[in-house]
């Protein structure tokens, strides 16, 4: 018997200045904070509004240099982590162990958070002047959530082996966990300090009003299993695991909560045969393996990607209205909501996966390879289900609603060896990794595969419609004569008052959907000799660019540009060492992988996406249409038109390769010698240099080198809030450093 | 061995427990900071919490009205574009499944399935009469958007028939409303509560909708324009006359019973710029609230160049007569008058409601001419500006007077409209209804006010002129017909009426009348606050730099357009072609998933969504 306890405390605390969020400061400076607005008058005030802003609405960089000039935003964010995990170990005869452990861990998150009224002159010498509200209200809110876990796990495990041949090992068991989390939240406006945080000093705003909110909110989970696995070889040449789980899930509904995962798996390792012994020599292990498994899935999520911790339920919710009241009382008026309509027969989603592969050691374990392929099938997909018409009156529920399959491969292949270089060991090793995949749905109700909706039968995961742009109109003429063939253009052109001109996109009609030349009222065909014929009504077309029927038989002008998804996964690593240098390289890449910007990202579309940038990236004025420089790539230069207009349509001229080759590392040391360094009582001695993201290659470059491919994508595929278009620039880092072992 | 059985004695109370908990107990969890429906709807507090939503989710909080032939921005709606600037929408466009759309329908009837737990009796009729109030109210603007729309009284099922159901007749949709408004007229409180709906508000919006119904039917005559009802009506369907009926009797119910009267301030102004909606005339009216920033863009939406630059027409402009009830226009010289001139001893709600010359803002000491960076025709509308004094309240969304949503002026103009359509208007019913309005405005009992049979003898020729006027008005109460129009346009300017009044009139060409500004007779100095003093250049070739007025280069987009090429009248959307397609635009387009996820959808005429069905 054998008992053993572990325990592990964690805290951290983290002070920052700023708005809520480093996107929020981001991408508020990232606007109104033109070159010609200083951030501070010439005595030394800062600032804000000034009447040459007219309307005064959108001052000097939305009052962000004041929020990081003045400090007076204090954010703190507190974590404690606490854990505990007993283990009572009985081993009754040499073959069972039985085991039983007990973990409980609780953490919490304290946060609070501060602004508070920056004060700024509207020119040199004027009266102070306040910036009260938004960024500048004075607000403290403080808000914890508690979080509480218990897990116990019980199993017995039997391990035997029979004429030194057969192995055994049989392990059965079951698990239990519960978890739930409780968060308190109070805010208060109008403290009487600027410096001190506590809601102890709210007092009464000018019109004699105490303005505090209160929040609060719980969730909870419990789950719980049985498990059982056999695991059986044969002189270490056949071996088998067999195994199953049975687990059940608070998160469905009673009757839908159990689901049963089995799985199993066989391996040859060919090279522990009696025949393969001549070439052993050659070939230093061989296996095949194949498997069988299915996993199970229970976390519901909500469209903003939050768990869903009752998706089965239905569920009244009271809140705060944030703009009506009835003009009752001092404070906010309330109101009570009922939650959208549920799958109440939701359960469990099961990856089930088939592989193969092979393992290889060979010459001396000189050459290593591994390779891996599968097939993935995700089966009974907890996701939105098929659209529903409008008048349901709610999005359509969480459901089951589809099946994917994904198949790929894996690949690894190494070499190592050392030899002597001039009498010393030189030792080098490569080494490279290769994978892919593609992800196709099998099942979705959506029988007209409408691209409305998220799936359809047949849809490979990724793919981007869009229309094809083959290049820009030369001339105003060019520009008209395209607008009288392709009638109807204000799908793209809407927002455009007098329509396409020269440095336009010209979209291609791939569809040509308008079976006659029409006159404007569209409801003539023009003859040979010009004259008008009036067709039957139900003859009237219009040659629109557009979606089409918006299905995939029918989808306009749009065509599949490229897939979303990376491609080729791959990465190599290059190393040696020789006279006590080591030297290793990895490099990281993908392959072809396709991105179109949002239209509020503004690191890629300058002020296609919004006239009043901070920052106008070098070069990028070259890169914008005139009469004088047509040649151009971005087109006629018009505001807002990466938001809403005509590059907001995803169209192939902007499409993005984002494919790209990183030189990830790189790492020099030289080890010291150790009949050198043990004079000085040192183990060992090495110094170093050590060198991250220190290049990439990528097409993206070419285009713009503000954004790092990996940091091309669009978070939470939110396209209208600034805030989820940036993010930290990738950093490039270099180290130097010393590692002494005594 | 002796060790090994204590630890059997250990392991086997332990696992006993385990498996006691491993009843099914252990996965059932209850959400504990919300509740189960089930237990919920239980008193008039949990009524009136979920009925909260109805008032943010159904009623329109932007004061400033949708661009018409009366009132435009520097960017033409889509509407006013017509054309190929509207297109059918893919998904949304008012038939959306979310807030603001079918999802707030889904709200209301799941109140009234549920209302019934409620043991208060009385709560519960009062709150069912909220309820159906607000259904009406909501399918009213999906009739007025859309003509035919399903009618759905319960919560669907994700497998429910009626999601696939076709539209219903808007005389089927008519007749439920009516059942609702009725309920919500003999279940809500009579008291005034100005920020809550009452039988005095349920009797005014009934007034407005079946006075809506009884003139489109009137206009777009089922006979003549059949294409306007997808849904054929039922043999039974009502005519014109029995909705304008009804729309006369609420609105004579409500004048001689309610509690309210025409607003008693000394400032006609301060009825629409003052914090606190006036509880005498507004019957529903939207609070806002500083402090808790419940706030509207009223002040900052007219004053700031940045917001859209809205503006009046000239030819509504004109509309308005003179102080002693004769026309403006028909002066001979109305067409070519300058900006001082035709403003003198005019209608007093032009000064009211504009920046006219002399111009002082509620609160302010200073004349203020109008900006034509704020205001693209020049005629600046101020009707919702609030007082200068207060602090804040000329930002972006920042203003927080009270806004109408029903008044009692409506009422009288909706009144006085029935009758007129209806063949039965006395001029006793003009004296206690929108003759109020003139005597109100004039602040006189001798105000010029509308003689029935003045205006049937002389019908004004401005407001039958193919370039200002209606097409479709005509009969013995012609000539009345078009006074109580003008009475209403001005009356209830930029309160969100003019729009859906030219939709039901089948006026929609109006949308194609001139949209012009300002009348200036070339280049040169023009005073405009009338103190003797230029306020404006307007100039071509050399600029002028004046340091004490605004200079306006002709012919740019950054100065001043006219109409002609070197006078007329100010036109900044000179070459934007608008065009209002009568077989098309009085609908607005069934959104193309919809009909793709619901064949049974006709689309409405007109609209070409690219679907072969």
């Amino acid at each position: 018997m054998r008992f053993s306890n572990n325990s592990s405390f964690f805290s951290s605390s983290y002070n920052y200045p700023g708005g809520s969020s480093i996107q929020d400061s981001f991408a508020y400076s990232s606007r109104h904070a033109l070159a010609s607005f200083p951030l501070k008058n010439p005595d030394g005030s800062w600032l804000y509004a000034t009447p040459l802003i007219t309307g005064g609405n959108y001052n000097v960089a939305n009052g962000r240099h004041l929020v990081f000039g003045q400090y007076k935003h204090r954010n703190q964010q507190l974590r404690t982590d606490f854990m505990n995990t007993s283990e009572l170990k009985i081993t009754p005869f040499k073959q069972l162990t039985l085991t039983a452990n007990y973990t409980y861990r609780i953490y919490q998150n304290r946060n609070q958070y501060r602004s508070a009224n920056f004060e700024y002159r509207s020119y040199p010498e004027a009266d102070y002047e306040y910036y009260t509200t938004d960024a500048g209200l004075d607000e403290l809110t403080e808000a914890i959530t508690t979080s509480q876990r218990h897990a116990i796990n019980t199993y017995a495990t039997y391990e035997d082996s029979f004429a030194d041949a057969h192995h055994l090992t049989v392990t059965a068991g079951m698990n239990m966990e519960s978890w739930a989390s409780k968060a308190v939240g109070a805010k208060g406006q109008n403290l009487s300090s600027e410096t001190l945080n506590d809601l102890d000093l709210v007092v009464p705003d000018a019109t004699g009003n105490v303005i505090t909110e209160v929040s609060g909110g719980q969730n909870e989970y419990a789950i719980m299993g049985f498990f059982g696995r056999i695991n059986y070889d044969y002189k270490e040449r056949y071996l088998l695991e067999i195994s199953g789980r049975y687990d059940g899930t608070s998160r469905f509904m009673p009757g839908h909560r159990w689901g049963f995962f089995p799985s199993g798996s066989l391996g040859w390792r060919i090279s522990e045969e009696p025949f393969f012994s001549p070439a052993r020599k050659y070939v230093d292990n061989l296996k095949l393996r194949v498997s069988y498994g299915r996993l199970g899935n229970q976390v519901v999520r909500t469209s903003s990607g939050a768990q869903n911790y009752y998706a089965y339920l239905r569920k009244i919710s009271i809140n705060d209205f944030e703009g009506y009241t009835f003009g009752e009382g001092t404070t906010m008026s309330k109101y009570s909501t009922l939650s959208a309509p549920v799958d109440a027969e939701l359960t469990w989603e099961t990856a089930e996966q088939i592989n193969a592969g092979i393992d290889i050691a060979a010459l001396r374990s000189r050459l290593t390879f591994t390779g891996e392929i599968y097939q993935r099938n995700t089966l009974n997909m907890l996701t939105a289900g098929p659209d529903l018409p409008a008048v349901f009156g709610a999005s359509a529920p969480q459901t089951n609603a589809a099946d994917l399959k994904t198949y790929g491969y894996e690949l690894s292949l190494g070499w190592r060896d050392q030899f002597k270089l001039f009498g010393l060991p030189f030792g080098y090793s490569v080494r490279g990794t290769l994978s892919d995949y593609r992800s196709y749905i099998t099942r979705f109700n959506n029988p007209t595969k409408s691209l409305t909706m998220a799936y359809y039968e047949g849809m490979r995961i990724g793919d981007i419609w869009g229309f094809e742009v083959d290049g820009l109109f030369e001339s105003d003429e060019q520009a008209q004569k395209y607008t009288s063939e392709v009638l109807d253009c204000s799908y793209i052109n809407g927002r455009m008052t007098g329509g396409f001109l020269a440095g336009d996109l010209r979209f291609v009609d791939q569809d040509n959907d308008g079976h006659y030349k029409l006159d404007d009222k569209n409801q003539y065909v023009l003859d040979e000799n010009g004259n008008r014929i009036l067709l039957p009504e139900s003859e009237w077309r219009v040659n629109t660019l557009g979606l089409g029927a918006n299905t995939v038989d029918n989808p306009g002008d749009r065509k599949i540009l490229g897939n979303s998804l990376p491609s080729l996964q791959y990465g190599f690593t290059l190393a040696f060492d020789y006279f006590g240098f080591d030297v290793s390289a990895f490099f990281q890449g993908t392959g072809n992988h396709y991105w179109y910007p949002a239209g509020m990202n503004y690191m890629f579309w300058g002020p296609y996406s919004y006239s009043y940038l901070s920052f106008l990236q070098r070069d990028f004025i070259e890169r914008v249409w005139t009469e004088e420089n047509p040649n151009t790539y971005f087109p006629r230069p018009r505001a807002y038109s990466a938001t809403g207009g005509e590059l907001s349509k995803v169209n192939s001229r902007y499409l993005q390769n984002v494919r790209y080759l990183r030189f990830k590392n790189l790492t020099v040391g030289y080890t010291v010698p150790q009949k050198l360094t043990r004079k000085i009582g040192l183990e060992k001695a090495r110094i170093y240099f050590s060198g991250e993201n220190l290049a990439y290659w990528s097409p993206l470059k070419k285009y713009t080198k503000y954004l790092d491919p990996e940091s091309a994508f669009t978070r939470n595929g939110s396209k209208d809030v600034a805030q989820d278009h940036v993010s930290y620039p990738w950093q490039k880092t270099l180290m130097f450093g010393i590692d002494i072992t005594f | 061995m002796k060790e090994d059985k204590k630890m059997k004695k250990l392991i086997i109370p332990a696992l006993a427990v385990i498996l006691g908990l491993t009843s099914c107990d252990w996965l059932e969890r209850t959400p504990k900071s919300t509740l189960a429906p089930e237990n919920y709807f239980r008193d008039e507090t949990d009524l009136m919490l979920f009925s909260n939503t109805f008032y943010n989710n159904n009623i329109n909080k932007e004061p400033y009205d949708e661009q018409s032939d009366h009132y435009v921005y520097l960017n033409l709606s889509t509407v006013l574009r017509g054309g190929t600037a509207r297109t059918v929408p893919n998904s949304g466009g008012g038939w959306g499944s979310g807030a603001g759309a079918w999802g707030d329908l889904r709200k209301m009837n799941t109140l009234l399935e549920n209302i019934n737990k409620c043991e208060d009796k009385a709560a519960v009729s009062k709150y069912s009469g909220v309820t159906r109030f607000f259904r009406a109210w909501w399918y009213f603007n999906m009739v007025k958007r859309f003509g035919d729309v399903p009618w759905i009284d319960k919560q669907l099922e994700t497998n429910s028939p009626e999601l696939t159901k076709a539209r219903d007749s808007r005389e089927i949709v008519m007749r439920h409303m009516i059942e609702d408004i009725d309920y919500a007229i003999a279940n809500l409180p009579a008291s005034v509560s100005t920020y809550r709906v009452n039988k005095w508000a349920a009797l005014a919006f009934k007034s407005r909708f079946c006075l809506y119904e009884g003139t489109f039917r009137k206009y777009h005559d089922p006979a003549k324009h059949p294409e306007m009802y997808v849904e054929p009506l039922p043999a039974d369907a009502h005519d014109a006359a029995y909705y304008l009926d009804l729309a006369a009797n609420a609105a004579l119910e409500l004048m001689e019973q309610g509690p309210y009267k025409l607003s008693q301030l000394d400032d006609y102004r301060k009825l629409f710029a003052n914090v606190d909606a006036d509880k005498d005339e507004f019957i529903l009216a939207i609070k806002n609230d500083q402090s808790l920033q419940v706030v509207n863009n009223s002040t900052a939406f007219t004053l700031m160049s940045t917001q859209g630059a809205p503006g009046l027409t000239r030819k509504f402009v004109a509309s308005f007569l003179m102080a002693d009830g004769s026309r403006f226009t028909d002066k001979a010289d109305w067409e070519t008058m300058g900006f001082k001139e035709e403003m003198a001893d005019r209608d007093p709600r032009l000064a009211a409601i504009t920046v006219t010359p002399g111009y002082v803002r509620l609160g302010a000491t200073e004349v203020s001419a109008p900006d034509f960076g704020s205001s693209v025709t020049g005629y600046q509308l101020v009707k919702f500006v609030m007082d200068a004094t207060l602090p804040e309240v000329d930002r972006v969304d920042k203003s927080y007077n009270d806004m109408p949503v029903i008044r009692l002026a409506e009422v009288y103009l909706n009144y006085a409209e029935a009758k007129a359509e209806l063949g039965t208007l006395t001029q006793e019913d003009l004296d206690k209804s929108v003759n109020l309005l003139r005597k109100r405005a004039w602040k006189s009992d001798s105000a010029p006010v509308i003689s029935l049979e003045d205006a049937n003898a002389h019908p004004d020729p401005y407001l039958l002129s193919a370039d200002f006027g209606y097409r479709n008005v005509s009969g013995t109460n012609q000539g009345v017909i078009l006074e109580i129009r003008r009475e209403r346009a001005i009356e209830l300017a930029d309160e969100g009426f003019r729009l859906s009044d030219l939709v039901r009139w089948r006026e929609g060409k109006c949308l194609e009348q001139p949209i012009y500004g300002m009348y200036f007779n070339g280049t040169g100095e023009y005073d405009l606050t009338g103190d003797g003093k230029a306020d404006i250049c307007i100039w071509k070739d050399d600029n002028p730099k004046h340091k004490d007025m605004v200079d306006l280069e002709l012919g740019k987009e950054t100065g001043i357009i006219l109409t002609g090429e070197d006078k007329g009248y100010v036109y900044h959307h000179k070459g934007i072609e608008r065009n209002f397609n009568e077989n098309r635009d009085y609908y607005y387009p069934i959104p193309t998933k919809e009909r793709q996820n619901n064949p049974n959808l006709k689309q409405n005429p007109g609209w070409n969504d690219g679907l072969d069905f």
